[in-house]
Parts: C-alpha cells; structure tokens; sequence
C-alpha cells in the first residue's frame, strides 16, 4: 500500500525481455484438488537450436512440464515465453509426440498425419499434403501400414505415427514426451539418427522426455534433470561435453561419457547429482540428504570439469 | 464339453417358449376361459401370417402388411427424433449454458407417456398422422439427446488436446474430432430410440385408429377377435428385437476398440 506503483509493476515480466526461444521462469503448477503443486519453482530456458533432453523419476512432472510448453495447460505461477511473447495457447510451431500417442483411433496412419499437415500449412494442395504425410511415414518405416487404423497397430507403431505426426507438420519446436520408449532397440536407432539428422539440418529446437541416459547423452546439448515429486523442481542441470556430430558406438570411446552418465544414473538413484562419481558409493546417507539442502535449483556443470573426471578415468 | 454347451444353448430357449405355451394352454383351460388357446390362436391368425399381404379392407389385411404401415410410421417419427435429437445432444454436449438452461426441462418432460403427448399432438396439428408421428418423435428423442450429450462431454481429452495443437478451427474440432468420437455413443443412442420408437406406435396407432399392428390390436379388441390380439403382440415383439438387433449390429460397426 505504501508503493503502490512498484507493488503493481510485475517484476519478471519487466525485469529482462526472455532471449531464449523457449523460458520458464518460477513455474509453479497445481492440478485442481491437490495439495501440494506437481511443478514449482521451476526455471529453465532454452535456447532456439538446442536440444534439451529432461530426465527424471516416474511421476516426476515431465509430462507436465511438456504441457506447460505445448500450451495445454497453463501455470498457476511465473510466466513462460515463446519466442519473446508469453505463451498461452498451443500452436503447431510447438508440435507434440504425446507420450500416449493420442493419434485418432478412426483415422488411418496416412489420415492421421494428413491431418496434421492440413492443419499446419492449409494452402498446401492435396497431392502435396500426400506426399508430405507419406514422406514422413516412411521415416519412420511404417509404409506398409499407411492404411491401418491405429486399433490394428502395436504399441510402438502407434508410438511411430506419433513421430511422423509431429514432425510432418514441420515445426519449430518439437516437444517430445518418451518418443522412442517402446521401439526396439534396432528402430529406435534409426530413429535417433533421423533425429539427429533432423535437428541438425533444420537446426531445430527440441526438448525430448526420456528415461534412457544413453539416448538422452546421445540426442541432447543439455539435460535437465528433474527432482522427485511431488513439487519437482529442477535439480540440476547438465551440459552434455561430447562433441557433435556424435554416433552410435563412437561416442562411447569419448572420455566424457561414462563419468557423465554414471552422474545422470546416479541422480536418478538417490535424487542428488553428485560431483564427484568416484566417491559415491562410500558416501553416508546424511550426505546425500546434505546435498539436496545445498544444491542450488539450478547447477551447471561445464564442460571443464567433465574434462579433469574424464582424466581421472582415462588412467 | 462344448458340443454338450452348444446343445444346451440351442435347446433351452425352446424349452422356455414350450413352458410358456404350456402355462398360456393351462391359462385358458382353467381361470381366463375368454383367453384363445394357442391352438385357436392359430387357427383363427395362420391366414394372416400365411398370407401376409393380403388386403380385404382398412383394418383386415395380413400382418405382413400391418406391419409395413406401423414400419414406414416408425421410420418417419425415428427419423424426426434423431434429426432434432442429434443437434439437441451436442449443444447440450458442447454448452453449459445450454445445458443449464434446457436440462432441467427435458428431465421433466422425458418420463412423459406417449398416451399424454398424443392429444397435445392432436390438438397441435389437428389431423392424426402428423400427431402420432409428433408423438413417436418426442418420446424416442430422449435417449438420442442424452447419450450424444454424454458422449460429447466424455470425449478423450487426449483427442482435444491434438486438435489443439494443431490449432483446429471451432468447426474442424467439431468435425474432425468431437463428431468422430461422439459416433459410438451416438449409435447407441440411436438403437435406444429406435426401441422407444417401436414402443410408441402401438399406443399412437390405438389411439388415431390408424391402419397398422397397434391399430388392428385394438380394433380386434374392440371386435372380441382375441386371438389377434395375440397375433398383433408376438409380431410387434418380433419386430421390435429384429430392429434391435440391426442397430445393435449397427451399432457394433461403430464401436472401437
Ligand atoms: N490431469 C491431471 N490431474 C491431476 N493430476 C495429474 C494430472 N496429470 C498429472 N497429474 C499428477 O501429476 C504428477 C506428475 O505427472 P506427470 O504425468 O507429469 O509425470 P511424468 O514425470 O510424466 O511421469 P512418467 O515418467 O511416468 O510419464 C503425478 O503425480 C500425476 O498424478
Ligand atoms: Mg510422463
């Protein structure tokens, strides 16, 4: 009451105009008839032509947080901004691989991808949105079943039309929620690589849900990794020190990799990235908890430092 | 073991229809002496059923021929039910406004008796064709409207949040994804007033004195044909499941797994 005038300014909408392409700023979110919030606290932004993979527990709010950047759901708190402007509706420059698919069960695969086409570019001719649809399909090898309807499909062929959805609308950004979780390991390398090459061809923004820390090492410039739930928040963050292009096999033999991801597997265990890997196992459990108090929400861990374990390591 | 299933399945309806034909024969044997005995039944209907189109006047004319009458009726009244009955579901389906505002009311006038619209129907369109066919529409609408409605507000949210990703239009996200997956509950909305439908009839033909099984049922009454009687009821019955088990098929083809 005193300053009226500062109380109604809004700081973080004032304070700095967002750079990245994609921002989260002290994100908070609570579904209706709970108590405690799924996501809060969460700040992130993401930079346009980078991949950000987000690994965290199941349940953790990973799905949520896609939402958030689709723009199906909106925060209870703090604000997120796409490409300068705040983000309140979904949009086909934001395209979605749902974790459940979602693909419309009384389309066939070539219908639903059509669709989807459609939608995003309306001018384009029927022959070309076709093509388009059929382009895509055949990415992700599903040729054979462009006629099926997904009732007909096993799970990670369905989890394959959803990839082709998504990336045949051509999008800016392509949020991806466990795309590649039910493939197996054969097409879900080829995937990767389409990926891979997707993204850099068409310098694409990506963040990608996984549980997978070799795909997530393989795919992404950073990791962000994801506390427990509820109210998960971000607990750290992780530069990916491998060097691009990065391939299959290859990037196994780079010094970086196995202290990299004996950190993201050991965050994923005790819900604490930890410095330093080799003394792990005979740290107490008091440790640990110590950690979590002092981590800050945010942790960036250069490439440097991967650099000086990589050493120690290489002996 | 399943051959001796199949045997059982096979047999035991007709021991449930020889039962009843056994307590029908006893029946009129003993406390309704007025009741036909199924073998008089048949003697007095078999002309009606073997020679099903025969016409000798407005109201003697073979059951096959009855039958057609009650049919094209119910075809025109069921026909009126779900074309305002359909767009009836998705407003409420798709508004809360409007369903505010016009819930209450059809839960009031749903449990009305067709006996009860009929003179409404008469007195509104004076002659008694367009009155039965009023009638027939009103009380078989309900199930349309209140399934469409259920099957509009239950839609996956998972199908909405892909037409909005793709930044469907109103009417795309109408087209595209709310009547497609509507489409099951809509057909079993359309085989439930299709039974009312049939319910009806035979009260609207009894009270218009139209040419058709309601009507012949009641005619025969009047005329202490009592055999007709019975005639007239198993063929509605037989009617009524044949219907039901063709939009049950119907119905079937739409849904999804
Ligand atoms: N629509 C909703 N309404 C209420 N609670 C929800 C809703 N969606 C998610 N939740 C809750 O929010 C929490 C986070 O869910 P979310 O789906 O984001 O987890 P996740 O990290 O994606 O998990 P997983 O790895 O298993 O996919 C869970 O506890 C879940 O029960
Ligand atoms: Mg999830």
């Amino acid at each position: 009451m005193n300053a009226p005038v500062s109380t109604l300014a809004s700081p973080a909408v004032t304070v700095a105009p967002p750079t990245a392409l994609l921002e989260l700023r002290n994100v908070e979110k609570t579904f209706p008839g709970r108590a405690k919030p799924v996501l809060t606290q969460l700040s992130v932004s993401i930079p346009e032509g980078q991949f950000a993979a987000i690994i965290g527990c199941s349940g953790a709010g990973k799905t949520t947080l896609i939402s958030l950047l689709a723009g199906l759901i909106t925060p209870d708190r703090g604000e997120i901004f796409f490409a300068g402007q705040l983000l309140n509706t979904p949009g086909p420059e934001r395209a979605v691989v749902f974790q459940n698919y979602s693909l419309l069960p009384w389309l066939t695969v070539l219908e639903n991808v059509s669709l989807a086409v459609t939608a995003a570019a309306p001018r384009l001719s029927r022959q070309a949105v076709r093509e388009q649809a059929e382009y895509f399909i055949d990415l992700v090898k599903l040729s054979a079943a462009i006629k099926k309807r997904p009732r007909e499909l096993s799970a990670g062929m369905r989890q394959r039309v959803g990839i082709a959805r998504a990336f045949a609308v051509e999008p800016q950004v392509l949020l991806l929620d466990e795309p590649f979780s039910l493939l197996d390991a054969l097409t879900r390398f080829e995937l990767q690589e389409q990926l891979v090459h997707i993204c850099e061809r068409t310098q694409k923004t990506v963040v990608m849900v996984t549980h997978d820390v070799d795909e997530a090492l393989l795919l992404a410039d950073r990791i962000v990794l994801m506390t427990n739930g509820p109210a998960a928040t971000i607990g750290g963050i992780l530069q990916v020190p491998l060097p691009r292009p990065r391939q299959h096999g290859k990037i196994l033999e780079h010094p970086a990799y196995y202290p990299a991801r004996d950190q993201l597997l050991s965050f994923l265990e005790s819900g604490v990235l930890s410095l330093d890997t080799t003394r792990k196992g005979q740290k107490g459990k008091e440790d640990e908890d110590a950690k979590i108090t002092t981590l800050s929400p945010v942790d960036v861990y250069e490439l440097s430092r991967w650099d000086a374990d990589a050493g120690v390591r290489a002996e | 073991m399943i051959a001796a299933q199949r045997l059982k399945a096979c047999t035991l309806p007709f021991l449930g229809i020889a039962g009843v034909i056994g307590l029908w024969t006893l029946l009129s044997a003993t406390v309704s002496p007025d009741l036909p005995s199924p073998l008089r039944s048949w003697e007095e209907s078999k002309r009606y059923i073997l020679d099903p189109f025969f016409k000798e006047g407005e109201m003697n004319q073979g059951i096959g021929r009855l039958a057609l009458y009650s049919l094209e009726r119910v075809a025109k009244g069921y026909l009126l039910a779900i074309i305002l009955g359909t767009p009836l579901g998705f407003l409420l389906g798709l508004s809360r406004g409007f369903t505010q505002a016009f819930d209450p009311l059809i839960q009031i006038l749903r449990p009305i008796s067709p006996l009860a619209w009929l003179p409404l129907g008469l007195i509104l369109f004076q002659r008694s064709e367009p009155a039965a066919l009023f009638t027939i529409a009103i009380c078989a609408m309900w199930p349309t409207v209140i399934n469409t409605a259920v099957g509009v507000r239950s839609i996956n949210q998972d199908y909405v949040n892909v037409g909005r990703v793709l930044r469907l239009s109103r009417w795309q996200m109408l087209w595209k994804i709310i009547l497609p997956a509507t489409v099951p509950y809509l057909f079993t909305g359309y085989r439930l007033s299709l039974g009312i439908a049939w319910l009806v009839i035979v009260a609207a033909e009894m009270l218009t004195g139209a040419a058709g099984v309601g009507g012949f049922l009641w005619q025969e009454y009047n005329s202490l044909v009592y055999s007709h009687i019975i005639l007239a009821i198993i063929t509605i019955g037989l009617i009524g499941y044949a219907l039901d088990r063709l939009m049950g098929l119907a119905e079937m083809r739409f849904q999804r797994a």
